[in-house]
């Protein structure tokens, strides 16, 4: 009874820092899904980018969340799956291959991701990660293009997958301490917001 | 009595972590003030992501075995690093008498590459596999680490850098078995398969970048002086305005084979 009350106020505290710096990070660019190239990045600017960007955070944030929503085993193959089939699109965009609307791709997938996790959508077990697998190729494309043009590749690299890593691992985070309070109708109300963030993506 | 001594082992871990990052905060920011040459061995090692990145997984891969087999491991990577960096000039020496020698030294830049995915696969395999995995790994991971600092070691073998290597290479190996003794086992075994993917990720995107060539970037052309000549005829000159090549100067005879 103490754990939960325990697990009931952490989640209280989380969501009272958690909330506002959603709402911030989603104000700091208001432009659509982006593909900078900055011909100076490295560790910093790979590290920044899903970060300062809110489609790449609001997506990858979704992906860790929907996991720990669904729990068992979802909760640690989504944000493997990600990073690992993000590579497959980041060494088409290093290679300059053709994709077709990315920025719509990464769009559609804050928005889809956004709907999972507001509908509590728990599909048979292989369906989650080839959905993740998917919209990663998307993301990793936007990555990749900017690596070449890069001053240190291999740190722009590094980079990026980290700050993936981190924003997946804050999306698990968040998704299990709010797992309980109010039947995870919170979780549901942050998807939607998710959600409502990837139809401005497809409209703006 | 016996608590407090639990109690102190319980933090020695984390205090341990803790100051090391203090340790190479310091340095950082007294690294234009020459703060010596141990210091720039500390610097040059630990700024290095290929080595530092997988070093800490395989770090946390021991931290998920028992005491004997990360042990092990640790003794076998000393062993390979110190191995490693004494072969250099016995693996160098073939590769650099060979005459296609260029192709296979490029193949040395897939070190730190492989070195990140040969630890994201200690790291996420289970429990009983990462076992047996461990013992020949480490020691492989322990050479290409050796190698490759030796390769890049600025110092020519200086005492005192090989010392500052040395020390954080040690410091980034035992922390986490020393720091995340706390952590549950299974937290440890997802964050640990969750680190894996990005170390495999990172792995597959160095190696990709490596063996990518960069793009060819048109660098501004000056202009021409208003004396200089016309260029001759058959030369396009706007294929030589958007060109990365230097123009030859005008006394090198182009007829001329070599």
């Amino acid at each position: 009874m103490r754990r939960l009350s325990a697990t009931w106020q952490s989640g209280e505290t989380l969501l009272k820092w958690a909330l506002p710096t959603l709402l911030w990070l989603a104000m700091i660019h208001h432009a659509a899904a982006h593909i900078v190239v900055d011909p100076s990045a490295g560790f910093e600017g790979g590290f920044t980018h899903p970060l300062t960007g809110p489609d790449h955070f609001l997506a990858m944030f979704a992906v860790g969340l929907w996991g720990a929503q669904m729990g068992g085993r979802s909760v640690w193959t989504l944000p493997i799956v990600f990073p690992l089939i993000m590579t497959l699109g980041g060494i088409a965009g290093m290679l300059g291959l053709p994709m077709p609307s990315v920025e719509v791709g990464i769009a559609i997938s804050v928005l889809v991701l956004g709907l999972a996790i507001a509908l509590a959508w728990r599909p048979i077990q292989i369906i989650p990660p080839l959905i993740v697998g998917v919209f990663a190729i998307f993301h990793g494309y936007a990555h990749g293009a900017e690596l070449p043009v890069a001053a240190d590749p291999a740190a722009y690299a590094t980079g990026f997958v980290i700050a993936t890593g981190f924003i997946h691992v804050s999306g698990i985070l968040v998704g299990l301490i709010l797992a309980r309070p109010l039947h995870g109708r919170i979780a549901r109300g942050l998807g939607g917001l998710i959600a409502l963030g990837g139809v401005y993506y497809l409209v703006a | 009595m016996q608590d407090h001594a639990r109690s102190a082992a319980r933090w020695l871990g984390p205090a341990f972590a803790l100051g090391g990052v203090v340790a190479f905060a310091v340095l950082w920011l007294e690294r234009a003030n020459y703060p010596g040459i141990i210091a720039y061995g500390v610097l040059h090692t630990i700024t290095s992501y290929e080595r530092v990145l997988p070093l800490l997984a395989i770090g946390i891969a021991f931290a998920q075995n028992r005491w004997r087999y990360a042990s092990a491991g640790i003794l076998l990577l000393i062993v390979g690093a110190v191995v490693g960096w004494a072969s250099k000039d016995q693996i160098l020496t073939p590769l650099l008498t060979r005459p296609d020698a260029v192709k296979y030294l490029g193949y040395l830049r897939l070190l730190g590459p492989v070195s990140c995915i040969l630890a994201g696969l200690v790291l996420a395999a289970p429990e009983t596999v990462c076992r047996f995995l461990i013992p020949p790994i480490s020691l492989l991971f322990g050479a290409m680490l050796g190698f490759s600092l030796a390769l890049e070691d600025p110092s020519l073998g200086q005492r005192l850098y090989i010392l500052g290597i040395g020390a954080t290479l040690l410091w980034v190996i035992l922390v986490p078995p020393f720091a995340l003794q706390q952590v549950p086992r299974a937290w440890l075994r997802t964050g640990g398969r969750i680190m894996a993917s990005w170390l495999f990720a990172i792995g597959i995107m160095l190696g990709a970048l490596k063996l990518v060539p960069a793009p060819r970037v048109a660098t501004p052309v000056p202009p021409a002086p208003a004396s200089a000549p016309e260029p001759s005829s058959g030369t396009d000159s706007t294929a030589v305005t958007h060109s990365v090549l230097p123009t030859p100067p005008s006394w090198i005879d182009q007829t001329r084979q070599p």
